[in-house]
């Protein structure tokens, strides 16, 4: 009976043509905000700044270079990590100690061909790849040393004053981080814009608000809602159905956008590195957890449906608090506008279920609370707060809902 | 004008609007009286220093006055940097006594004066990239029309989503309470409705943005942010690359101009589309998004949107930096906000 009640309460909310319009509207601007149009208006202007004259390429040329650009690239790498160790240790061989050195120049001899992978490729455009992925590697090892002496001072310190939560939290560090991460063997690219891009997820919160913010208001307004309390199973299951229904759309949304995002920067650049480790990314290079990124995508898209299905449940509570829809829109209105100001002023929580559509700052380092002297992950913490918060919206609402002698 | 008077009274008494305004307006004093005063964290170490150096190098920049804060910042850097070789002599002996007094004052001073020459030295050089084709730029106290214009770079949010409340309950709701059949039967009801709707709702709209404009300059000048309103746009920082030949005043008054003219243009092209969205929460939310929507773009193309009209100082740099006349972006959004409006008009005509 309530797959069937879900099923009619989607039909209800997904119909009407006002929902698909503005759908389809945003999908289209979260397109264009993505697939590098900003991007190539920003470099032809700063190319006007530099050289003083109107930029070359048109926008479909300048694409088609980029693309070119990118396939060389990941071309390189391809070949490259054929016979990565060979390679380095010829190269040493050849032009000696300094040739990795990324602020050195590379000898002219370098670029002629055949190079050590053949007539395909000159050694001086892997010298460079390789290079890169060197002082890359070199550059994580080194932020994790630091990471891990840095827990052992704090660790010491914690220790001589009795304090249980910094003993735990920089045991807690010093385990994760001696964990190898394993090697980054080629650049990540396209990935990083998918993951920390700021807007795909206000579309889908704006959506969340459309979807919801009429789910028990409309009711009231339009009279059914004796209608539904006198059915059979109209009391408990309706309100279930509308929030169960609400955030399977929280979900696909978050999906959908998420999928438009892949596809417009797909276009823009392309995806490299898709196994590599996540802490590759510079975002991530302190990333508790050895992932790849891959891995933490889907942990990311997990937290960020997670948000969107709390924002339904939140506004679909004010929803069911509301007298009319008017109100109800307008409360909803101004709880994510104060959601999205409180985005900006780094308090996780105050950003309510919004902090965990930018899971980020929860991933960027070992982020915990001292709860009684344990150091708990701020992002369970939040999770958890926010689903007990939820749970308590649900239950105002069945008050609500289910008051005897509403008036309607 | 019987209609119109029944309108504007069914709009702001029955439909609450009075009340929704007033709400709005509380919030924007609030805001106002909140909004803290985008000064430099520096000026804060060294208020006095800051002070001294400004009455020194107040008014009119002039290569000279630049080049004496430029070199007096550079002065003071230099004596920072020789602080441990100094230190290193001293304890070598190769100093004096009274080298070494002498060096820790030179020391002490560059201490004291470094954040707010460093201020200067900052100022003077926006200034030097600036052409030598426009009138000279300003010392002044900025932070004052500083964090005016921080303001004034957001669509004024509170007055427009009282205003887009009002105008979604205007026709939807007519539409949800099942009077627009009536309305619609009566002898003149179509076209006169269709104006004197309008018509309330503009005149709400004109008379809400004159009291939310008179209420932000009055606390812009009760908090004394208006000082020195003479002096080129440029002078402070948020327009250092904006070369408009306009003095701050003239382009506060621009903007709020163009924000009360980008204001009315909304209003009608959302009483318009209401027409076609009868319901007021969908109205509510188109309106909401044909707002935010643009101002993620954040590039000059946003002048031909009204979001991009109400965003006051990014609607003068995106002016200055596509080169436009400030009559064609409000021409072309005038023109398809009125041509949305005449086409609802038609349609409420035909009936529906």
């Amino acid at each position: 009976m309530l797959r069937k009640l879900v099923r009619y309460e989607l039909k209800k909310q997904l119909s009407g043509p006002f929902f698909v319009i503005i759908l389809i509207l945003l999908l289209a601007v979260n397109v264009l905000l993505n697939c590098g149009i900003r991007e190539y208006r920003d470099n032809a202007k700063q190319y006007e700044i530099d050289v003083g004259q109107e930029y070359p390429y048109g926008f479909w040329e300048a694409k088609k270079n980029e693309r070119i650009g990118f396939g060389y690239t990941q071309r390189n790498y391809d070949i490259l990590n054929t016979d990565i160790e060979g390679f380095a240790a010829a190269m040493i061989e050849k032009y000696g100690e300094d040739i990795f050195d990324p602020f050195g120049m590379l000898p002219e001899e370098t670029y002629q061909l055949p190079g050590y992978f053949g007539d395909d490729c000159s050694d001086g455009s892997l010298i460079w790849a390789y290079s890169t992925l060197l002082t890359e590697n070199e550059d994580l090892t080194r932020s994790i040393h630091k990471a891990v002496e840095a827990a052992k001072a704090y660790g010491r310190e914690a220790l001589e004053e009795g304090d249980n939560y910094g003993i735990r939290r920089n045991i807690d560090i010093i385990e994760l981080y001696t964990v190898p991460r394993g090697r980054i063997t080629s650049p990540v690219k396209g990935w990083d814009d998918v993951l920390f891009g700021k807007h795909t997820m206000l579309f889908v919160f704006l959506m969340i608000l459309l979807a919801c913010g009429g789910n028990f208001s409309a009711e009231r307004e339009k009279q059914t809602l004796l209608l539904l309390h006198t059915s059979k199973y109209g009391k408990g299951m309706t309100m279930v159905a509308k929030y169960i229904s609400s955030a399977v759309i929280a979900a696909g949304l978050t999906v959908i956008f998420q999928l438009s995002t892949i596809g417009a920067v797909w276009f823009k650049d392309g995806f490299m590195g898709l196994n590599q480790p996540a802490a590759a990314m510079e975002q991530l290079t302190m990333l508790s957890w050895p992932m790849t990124v891959w891995q933490y995508a889907l942990v990311h898209l997990g937290c960020q449906i997670l948000a969107a299905m709390l924002l339904s449940v939140m506004v679909n509570s004010i929803s069911a608090l509301s007298k009319t829809s008017i109100l109800s829109y307008v409360a909803g209105v101004l709880v994510l506008g104060l959601l999205l100001v409180a985005q900006n002023t780094k308090r996780e929580w105050l950003m309510g279920p919004l902090s965990l559509a930018d899971p980020v700052r929860y991933f960027d380092s070992y982020c915990t609370a001292n709860i009684f002297g344990f150091p708990v992950l701020w992002v369970i913490l939040q999770t958890l707060l926010w689903t007990v918060i939820g749970g308590g919206c649900v239950y105002a609402a069945h008050r609500r809902f289910h008051r005897k002698g509403e008036t309607v | 004008m019987t209609l119109w008077r029944y309108e504007l009274k069914k709009t702001l008494i029955n439909q609450k609007g009075i009340w929704i305004l007033l709400a709005c307006l509380v919030l924007k004093i609030v805001l106002l009286a909140v909004f803290p005063e985008q000064k430099d964290g520096r000026i804060m170490l060294t208020q006095r220093q800051y002070d001294k150096y400004l009455a020194q190098l107040q008014g009119e920049n002039t290569p000279e006055k630049s080049d004496w804060i430029l070199t007096e910042y550079a002065d003071f850097q230099q004596t920072k940097s020789m602080y441990t070789p100094m230190q290193n002599a001293y304890s070598a002996g190769e100093l004096t006594e009274e080298e070494w007094k002498t060096f820790t004052e030179a020391y002490t001073e560059a201490e004291l004066k470094m954040n707010s020459a460093a201020i200067f030295a900052e100022k003077a050089e926006q200034f030097l990239e600036q052409p030598n084709d426009v009138p000279a730029a300003h010392y002044i106290y900025e932070y004052g029309w500083q964090s005016a214009y921080t303001l004034l770079q957001f669509p004024d949010v509170f007055l427009l989503f009282g205003i887009l409340l009002l105008t979604s309950l205007s026709l939807p709701s007519e539409h949800q309470s099942g009077m627009m059949p009536v309305l619609l039967g009566c002898r003149n009801g179509r076209r006169q409705l269709y104006l004197a709707k309008l018509g309330s709702l503009l005149t709400v709209c004109i008379i809400s943005c004159a009291l939310f404009g008179g209420i932000e300059w009055a606390t812009f000048q009760y908090r004394g942010w208006m000082n020195d309103g003479n002096v080129p746009l440029y002078s402070i920082t948020i327009f250092a690359e904006c070369t408009l030949d306009l003095t701050l005043l003239e382009g506060y008054w621009l903007t709020q101009t163009v924000r009360l003219g980008g204001t009315v243009l909304f209003t009608v092209l959302m009483f318009g589309l209401s027409v076609w969205i009868r319901s007021t929460t969908e109205l509510l939310f188109a309106g909401l998004c044909l707002l935010a929507v643009p101002m993620l773009w954040d590039g000059g193309a946003m002048l031909f949107t009204h979001s991009g009209l109400l965003r006051g100082t990014k609607m003068l740099i995106w002016q200055e930096e596509m080169g436009l006349k400030l009559w064609i972006p409000v021409l072309i959004i005038a023109g398809y906000s009125v041509v949305a409006a005449i086409l609802a008009e038609k349609r409420l005509e035909k009936g529906i």
